[in-house]
């Protein structure tokens, strides 16, 4: 057991922290948020050349061959930095189709990630109520659905969607379809909105989207529900170090806050009031940073990532929506002010979490990782 | 980074399960259960079966005759007792005896270590004053020299376990009344020592605890652990130890919620469902703070933010639970432990009476959150 990050992991942190805190100050942050695209194309080129985007793709496709932890730590650092771009939604829809896919698609949309940097979004069930359905019409699947928000959508040629089959039989087998959407595809309907963070989103529209075999991610389409759920663990865990990454940041600032800030002749962090509200933010993030890191070394070791990923998922976000609340209190006026980047971290901390999906299906993934084992018998797992 | 049992781990934790499930484990976890900080009758025989085994002191130095296995070990231990639900010897073990072993005389050490390992002293905790609680260093229990000792005169309460235990373990001033911290001893006093008279008070949760009076109690100079006016090292440390592995039972607690209210229907089971999902993140959280805690330790540093965060995590989700188990009960979740009909043999409703005491004991959640905030994140004192 080595609760410590690795030599390699340790380095790869603090050059991602140096580079960012180089290149995405909070001025950056401010004029890309004002600008057109929402992100630097100069900066997505940085990582691209850095090889951050294939980082833990398989070596074979182009990508760097690195465990799922690496790209945690690198994407705990981008939260850190508040940085916005279609970074997140690229990995995760890189790493979705990396584990579940086997097709010539599948291959193409992990090399054009590994080689290329190519932007991808992701579209998943992440609300209970998702809208977005398939049904296979033979060896075509058809999409339709939504509006849904999907996450950089329009900055992506492709979308990887996993769509759960329609039918009440179909969806009680946990049957997902697992395709490739070209954005071009008649019947996708695409409108840009900013988001409540400095990220952007865009509503996604399905009507009647046919895609052919040459968009299946699997072989006839269906992909298995068990590997589905393995995929998505790992894209709960890179949001999840996502929002501790903000969150550590967010303590930082507020620690260093009250105890220069004085009032009635003392620093406020001298106060017990504030002392003991942050010590919650203390021990909120230490327990969501522990789930997210043994869920990505798990997945490092090539064991099931789902259980710590549910957890993680839900812990994060408690505590990234917990440690900005605490931190826009603190911080009083100027933690509101657009010229202080506080605002970043708060407004990136809810829509974060909310890219997990809604509470209610948040908690289901919790439930059915750590309740249905319990009940049917099984005893609570401790260590492993 | 690798947060799974490493092999020799595992073993250890393979080892134990089988030694426990070869053991004849009938009535202890019911005279446990009656009180839970006491043990006598059958649970007292089973600890010292333990002792004899060599299974009390699994984090002891082997030189002390422990196992001498790291802290995630005993923390390892403690859960899988905890949630057999079986005895382990309390506070004498976990904290006294590595207190005497780190700070003790030779004499001290050779007279009451293998007594401790073999589950047959018992010693209960002296600190808590009627006007000192969070502000020990502010307590007035007076220990005067006289002749070739002390004369130990003043009034302790809460002390868990002192009309059963063998020893007092006691903090008593012997600098001036405004000494603080710099004028306490630690005295090791034995219970039948003249001038010592216990009073019984019971908690709200059924448990015994007391009140003892101190009436010009002459002990040996001998009988202090370390050097006069220099106790506070041992108070400390030992409420160290005591926090450290204060977690225990939420698992079993957890499964017998999960197991208890199945098959609810409607919109009653789709709360109940949210509501133990919640709780099982929680726990995660509590069991990852811990491993945190005790992993420290065993890389060598000192986890003393990290062991109140475990510590306040554990204690809150302990009455968070007992009170959520009772709510999903409903009006059944009223009826009292041990009552006809009494879900679950009335177990939450029992615990949810004795769940405050963690949150203030082994130092209040308050004075955690304190040392969080100031050794963890450095803020001003």
């Amino acid at each position: 057991m080595d609760l410590r990050l690795d030599e390699a992991d340790e380095l790869l942190r603090t050059g991602a922290r140096a580079l960012l805190e180089r290149q995405a100050g909070p001025e950056r942050l401010a004029e890309w948020e004002a600008s057109g695209s929402g992100f630097s194309s100069e900066l997505w080129e940085r990582f691209v050349d850095l090889g951050w985007l294939g980082l833990a793709l398989p070596a074979d496709a182009g990508g760097g061959g690195g465990t799922p932890v690496s790209l945690g730590v690198l994407v705990a650092e981008i939260g850190r930095a508040a940085c916005p771009g279609p970074f997140l939604p690229t990995l995760s829809a890189a790493l979705v189709v990396a584990h579940l896919g086997s097709t010539k698609a599948a291959r193409t949309i992990v090399e054009a990630v590994a080689r290329d940097g190519t932007p991808t979004a992701l579209l998943w069930p992440a609300d209970a109520a998702s809208t977005v359905t398939a049904r296979i019409e033979g060896d075509r699947v058809v999409l339709d659905g939504g509006p849904v928000a999907v996450e950089w959508a329009a900055s992506a040629a492709t979308m990887v969607c996993l769509a759960p089959l329609a039918g009440d039989a179909a969806r009680a087998a946990g049957g997902i379809a697992a395709v490739a959407v070209d954005r071009h595809t008649p019947g996708v309907e695409m409108t840009p909105v900013l988001a409540s963070d400095n990220e952007r989103a865009a509503w996604v529209r399905f009507a009647g989207v046919a895609v052919g075999d040459g968009g299946h991610l699997v072989p006839g389409a269906v992909a298995d529900a068990v590997a589905v759920a393995e995929a998505l663990g790992l894209v709960r865990l890179l949001r999840a170090a996502e929002l501790v990454g903000g969150a550590g940041r967010v303590l930082d600032m507020t620690v260093a806050h009250v105890s220069a800030r004085r009032q009635f002749g003392v620093p406020i962090g001298s106060f017990q009031a504030v002392q003991h509200a942050l010590a919650d933010v203390a021990i909120a993030l230490d327990a969501a940073r522990l789930a997210t890191w043994e869920g990505l070394s798990a997945a490092a070791a090539g064991e099931s990532c789902r259980r710590p990923a549910a957890v993680a998922g839900w812990l994060a976000g408690q505590c990234a929506v917990g440690a900005a609340v605490t931190a826009a209190q603190l911080h009083g006026g100027i933690g509101a002010i657009r010229d202080y980047p506080l605002h970043f971290y708060y407004r990136r901390a809810q829509a974060g979490a909310l890219r997990l999906g809604s509470q209610a299906a948040q908690l289901e993934v919790l439930a059915g990782c750590l309740v249905d084992p319990v009940e049917a018998g099984a005893p609570t797992p401790w260590l492993a | 980074m690798r947060f799974c049992l490493d092999d020799a781990q595992a073993r250890f934790c393979a080892e134990l399960a089988g030694y426990l499930d070869g053991l004849d484990t009938t009535g202890v976890v019911d005279a446990f259960e009656v009180d839970f900080t006491q043990i006598t009758g059958r649970a007292r025989e089973f600890v010292r079966r333990l002792g004899r085994d060599g299974w009390l002191g699994v984090g002891w130095p082997a030189e002390y005759g422990g196992q001498g296995r790291s802290a995630l070990e005993q923390w390892l231990f403690l859960e899988e007792m905890a949630y057999r639900r079986l005895p382990t010897g309390n506070l004498t073990v976990s904290s006294i005896g590595p207190v005497l072993a780190r700070l003790g005389t030779e004499e001290q050490k050779r007279h009451y270590l293998p007594g401790i390992l073999a589950g047959e002293l018992d010693f209960a905790i002296g600190y808590t004053e009627p006007d000192a609680g969070s502000d020990l260093a502010s307590l007035s229990t007076r220990a005067d020299r006289s002749g070739g000792g002390y004369v130990i005169r003043g009034q302790k309460v809460y002390t868990t376990g002192a009309h059963i235990a063998t020893h007092l373990w006691l903090a008593a001033r012997t600098g001036p009344p405004d000494s603080r911290h710099r004028g306490l001893s630690l005295f090791i006093i034995p219970m039948d020592t003249p001038g010592i008279t216990v009073h019984r008070l019971v908690t709200q949760g059924d448990e015994r605890t007391n009140e003892v009076f101190l009436d010009n109690v002459a002990v040996p100079v001998d009988a202090r652990v370390g050097e006069e006016n220099c106790g506070w090292e041992a108070i400390t440390l030992q409420l160290d130890f005591e926090r450290l592995f204060a977690c225990s039972l939420l698992r079993w607690q957890y499964e017998q919620v999960v197991r208890s209210g199945a098959g609810a229907a409607g919109g009653e089971a789709a709360h109940r469902r949210e509501a133990l999902a919640r709780l099982g993140a929680e726990l995660e959280a509590v069991r990852l703070l811990t491993l945190q805690a005790a992993w420290m330790i065993d890389a060598g540093e000192t986890p003393y933010a990290e062991a109140s965060m475990a510590k306040v995590a554990y204690s809150e989700l302990r009455q968070r639970l007992a009170q959520q188990a009772m709510a999903l009960q409903g009006t059944a979740g009223q009826v009292r432990y041990g009552e006809p009909g009494a879900l679950g043999g009335g177990y939450f409703e029992r615990a949810w009476r004795s769940s405050p005491t963690f949150k203030f004991g082994a130092g209040t959640n308050e004075v955690q959150r304190n040392i969080i905030a100031q050794r963890g994140l450095g803020l001003p004192r």
